[in-house]
């Protein structure tokens, strides 16, 4: 229990065994205990928030940046691209 | 459609190249599409599109433009003040970090793509995906420091 908690980091970094906990914690990917422990531990460590805050942060970010490309401009030339003079069987991916 | 070409503008860091890059991956993709074997068609496609892309980087080296190819991956280090708009911002930081880096969080991130997909599509093992995954975002953290509190 007392390794629950422990911190090892260098000043302003995150502590090097929680990066990997933290990085799915960001992004969803842990779930349960796992998850519970890596946020327990940002919660206590100063270098962990931060690290996890900024993660959460620029994860959101780039779905935004989903959102903004392509345009419906380039998205109507891409339909209408050559490709589709290929014989193709009916069931291709009509994108 | 959509996510071909933000895969295709990650890798090429050009537009117009970006577009093309998705027109002749689609046209390899609907010649063969007799070889697909069913399942998720975007894993396939964005492997197709990857080595069209490394086909054209080959030809390009072998046979330099008046633009050299390294040219066009040199990006212009803007004043951080000038990226308005964060969501700008992280798609600048994005465009700069190493090749590798930029498709793994590329695909894990910004498509969202699970890391067995992104590694079947990279042809790398999962495993170098989360660590390649983890390094660019490290990185690109480090670029976008400006933008924390």
């Amino acid at each position: 229990m007392f390794r629950l908690f422990f911190h090892r980091h260098e000043p302003g970094q995150p502590c090097p065994h929680m990066e990997a906990m933290l990085n799915d914690a960001a992004d969803g990917r842990a779930r349960g205990f796992r998850r519970w422990y890596a946020l327990a531990h940002a919660a206590r460590c100063g270098p962990c928030r931060r690290f996890l805050g900024a993660l959460e942060a620029n994860l959101t970010r780039l779905r935004q940046a989903r959102e903004a490309e392509p345009t419906p401009e380039v998205l109507q030339r891409l339909e209408l691209g050559r490709w589709r003079t290929v014989e193709s069987p009916d069931d291709f991916p009509q994108t | 459609m959509a996510t071909l070409y933000r895969v295709a503008k990650r890798l090429t860091l050009d537009p117009t190249r970006a577009e093309d890059l998705v027109g002749q991956t689609l046209y390899q993709a609907a010649r063969a599409w007799h070889l697909f074997e069913g399942g998720p068609a975007r894993p396939w496609l964005l492997k197709i599109l990857r080595n069209e892309f490394l086909g054209d980087l080959r030809k390009r080296r072998a046979r330099p433009e008046a633009t050299p190819l390294d040219d066009s991956l040199e990006i212009a280090v803007e004043d951080p003040l000038e990226a308005r708009f964060a969501v700008d911002a992280v798609l600048l930081a994005l465009d700069e970090l190493p090749e590798d880096y930029r498709m793994v969080v590329t695909l894990c991130d910004l498509e969202q793509m699970p890391y067995q997909d992104a590694a079947e599509v990279l042809e790398i093992p999962v495993g170098t995906v989360r660590s390649r995954l983890f390094r660019g975002r490290k990185l690109l953290r480090r670029r976008l420091a400006y933008l924390e509190p």
